[in-house]
């Protein structure tokens, strides 16, 4: 067999598999209207970094959709892992900006522990306190949920055993990992969104927030959020 | 006590049918909702409204591969400033619009425009179109009403083109149907905005889009066009306490979010739960509130409680409405001090002299003459908003065979 051949065999199934996960319209809709969101977010922000990094956090989301549709898993994990730490990175160097010159430069890195540090990340009480105070209540409820989501993702990252199945080495459809990926990718933009909303909220004009209906959409479940937009209060 | 939601807009869409409780009145209330004919749903508040109009968009969904429903919410913050009508009826069809938008674009039927130029360079997708038509005129809405500069009105779409528009959606869509739940939608407007309000909601009418609103008893206005009999199926929420399944019924809401230590108190002490029942007046968010606020599952915490929560809270709630109702403060606190010191008095009056004389009867109602001041009645109308009175009938003959209109006073507010 050729190396075309091959090649073209492995397009073949992938393609089947892409016509199966076209039947999962609702989600595949939704994790879309998700990285649109973030999109559309970005596109409020005026520093011209952040607003790049988070355009590009919104193309991963997309890819590891795209990946997920054409059965190959792993690689939407790795994307969506991707989307997860840049979204939270752009929040993250909003206000550390030597951080963010250094990564630009690409003397630095982008370092998780220090994302979701407790005391000083994305997802602290320090944080909250500086740009949004009533975010504060949810913040160690959301910090969990990024670590847990972030420790699934990394499963597939580092290849951890479980994650091989036996199906793994060759392109099937699999049911099981296509609803893992759209409740991770469900956890991830929910997470990112309550960063963003918590960073930029406070800063936006009466006519941005009103461009931002998908945000009490979003996040109606928190009465402070909601409120904040002129819907009801607790 | 765990957490428990007072407000169906805390609820995640997800946690929504796990928390639902549905009798043969929500039974019919969802059914009307989820019919082709546009309805209204009028109910105080606290009452279920939202949660009723949520469990049906996510019955539609369920159910109905070919419909699609959009929820709207008009937050005040985002509320236009304008005495021009027709601005105000754009800003209402924009938001709308808007709202339609993103939920073709959530179930898959839209892709968003920086989405195809990120992944391919072709513009001219048709699959954009969709959105690319709602959002030219969501745009020119904006445009007249955010714009400095006079803008034509002639040259904006109007509501035809806004219902072709949708009617071309659906086509393209293999969809047959559009619901739009207008949630509490009147609530924050003033009068005359309510009138246009239910001009839009009669005007969108058409095969393709059905139009579903929340509404409130007494503080909403229809204007002269529309008529409740023949533009809508006017549905109430009531949920009587000589109902012979309202304990059970609210029993079942309450366990849907009380944690296991509280559950079995009340299994324990059941006339308590029953008072607090009996108290909310069919209110399932004051019966939660009164649940969450219950310190301990006693006699002596439910007392303080309900004396505390009908004496206190709920009036001052009452009251705060003057600031939302800005020129009714006067006929608010009148309608405070007629109920407090006349209804109940008398009431209570009544159920102490009918106790004197061995009857095993109370009551919790009182009648007021058709031909009262109107204030009188807008002071009953604001009372009826906040849940503390409730609104029986009318044209009910009293004793001397005169007409009027029955209430009934939340049961807890009497002693």
């Amino acid at each position: 067999m050729k190396i075309e051949e091959y090649l073209s065999r492995l397009n073949t199934e992938s393609n089947s598999i892409f016509e199966k996960s076209m039947m999962y319209r609702d989600q595949l809709g939704s994790a879309h209207h998700a990285s649109s969101c973030i999109y559309e977010f970005s596109e409020n922000i005026a520093d011209t970094s952040e607003k790049e990094i988070l355009q590009t956090v919104s193309s991963q989301l997309e890819s590891a959709t795209f990946c997920a549709c054409k059965g190959m898993y792993r690689q939407a994990f790795v994307s969506l892992r991707l989307a997860l730490e840049m979204g939270l990175a752009s929040a993250y160097f909003s206000v550390y900006k030597l951080e963010l010159h250094e990564w630009l430069d690409g003397r630095g890195d982008i370092n998780w522990s220090s994302l979701i540090c407790e005391n000083d990340g994305v997802l602290s009480s320090r944080f909250s306190k500086a740009f949004f105070e009533d975010f504060s209540e949810d913040m160690s409820e959301y910090r969990n949920k990024a670590k847990n989501v972030y420790r699934q993702l990394s499963e597939y990252v580092h290849g951890n055993n479980e994650t091989w199945e036996s199906s793994e080495i060759e392109l099937s459809f699999d049911e099981n990992k296509m609803a893992t990926y759209f409740k991770l990718v469900k956890g991830v933009t929910e997470i990112l969104l309550f960063v963003l909303s918590c960073r930029y909220l406070k800063s936006f004009s009466e006519n941005v927030l009103d461009s931002l209906e998908f945000i009490p959409e979003e996040m109606k479940h928190l009465g402070y959020v909601r409120a904040y937009f002129g819907g009801p209060k607790e | 006590m765990t957490q428990i939601y007072l407000r169906t807009e805390s609820i995640k869409s997800e946690d929504i049918k796990g928390l639902s409780v549905v009798n043969s009145e929500d039974f019919n209330i969802i059914k009307a909702l989820k019919s082709s004919e546009p309805c209204l749903l009028e109910g105080s508040r606290g009452t279920g409204k939202s949660f009723l109009m949520k469990v049906s968009e996510i019955e539609i969904e369920e159910e109905d591969p070919k419909a699609l429903p959009v929820f709207v919410a008009f937050n005040k913050s985002s509320l236009i400033n304008t005495d021009d009508d027709l601005q105000f009826y754009h800003w209402m069809l924009a938001k709308t619009l808007k709202a339609l938008t993103n939920k073709l674009r959530k179930k898959g039927f839209s892709v968003s425009s920086y989405s195809a130029n990120l992944l391919s360079n072709d513009e001219s997708d048709s699959s954009e179109s969709v959105e690319r038509d709602l959002k030219s005129i969501v745009k020119a809405f904006e445009d007249s009403y955010k714009g400095q500069s006079h803008i034509d009105a002639t040259s904006l779409p109007d509501i035809e083109d806004v219902k072709e528009a949708i009617e071309s959606i659906c086509s393209e869509n293999d969809l047959e149907r559009v619901f739009i739940f207008f949630d509490e939608a009147a609530h924050v407007f003033r009068p005359e905005q309510q009138r246009q309000f239910f001009n839009l909601f009669k005007d969108l009418r058409s095969p393709y889009i059905i139009c579903n609103a929340a509404i409130y008893p007494g503080v909403t206005y229809f204007g002269e066009s529309f008529e409740i009999t023949h533009d809508c199926t006017y549905k109430k929420i009531e949920r009587n306490i000589r109902d012979s399944d309202y304990l059970q019924y609210f029993k079942d809401i309450v366990f849907k979010q009380a944690d296991n230590e509280t559950q079995q108190a009340f299994e324990n002490q059941r006339e308590l739960f029953n008072t607090l029942a009996f108290c909310a007046g069919g209110n399932p968010r004051i019966l939660l509130k009164t649940v969450q606020d219950l310190e301990r599952v006693n006699t002596s915490s439910v007392n303080s409680l309900i004396k505390g929560f009908y004496r206190g809270k709920i009036w001052a709630e009452h009251t705060e409405l003057g600031e939302k109702y800005k020129g009714h403060q006067e006929i608010i606190d009148w309608g405070r001090d007629f109920l407090e010191k006349t209804v109940i008095p008398t009431i209570e009056n009544y159920n102490a002299v009918r106790k004197e004389k061995g009857v095993d009867e109370s009551s919790i109602y009182f009648w007021v003459h058709k031909n009262c001041p109107e204030p009188v009645k807008e002071a009953l109308r604001l009372l009826s908003y906040t849940g503390i009175i409730n609104k029986l009938d009318s044209s009910v003959r009293a004793t001397r065979s005169e007409l009027g209109s029955r209430y009934e006073v939340k049961y807890g507010c009497i002693r």
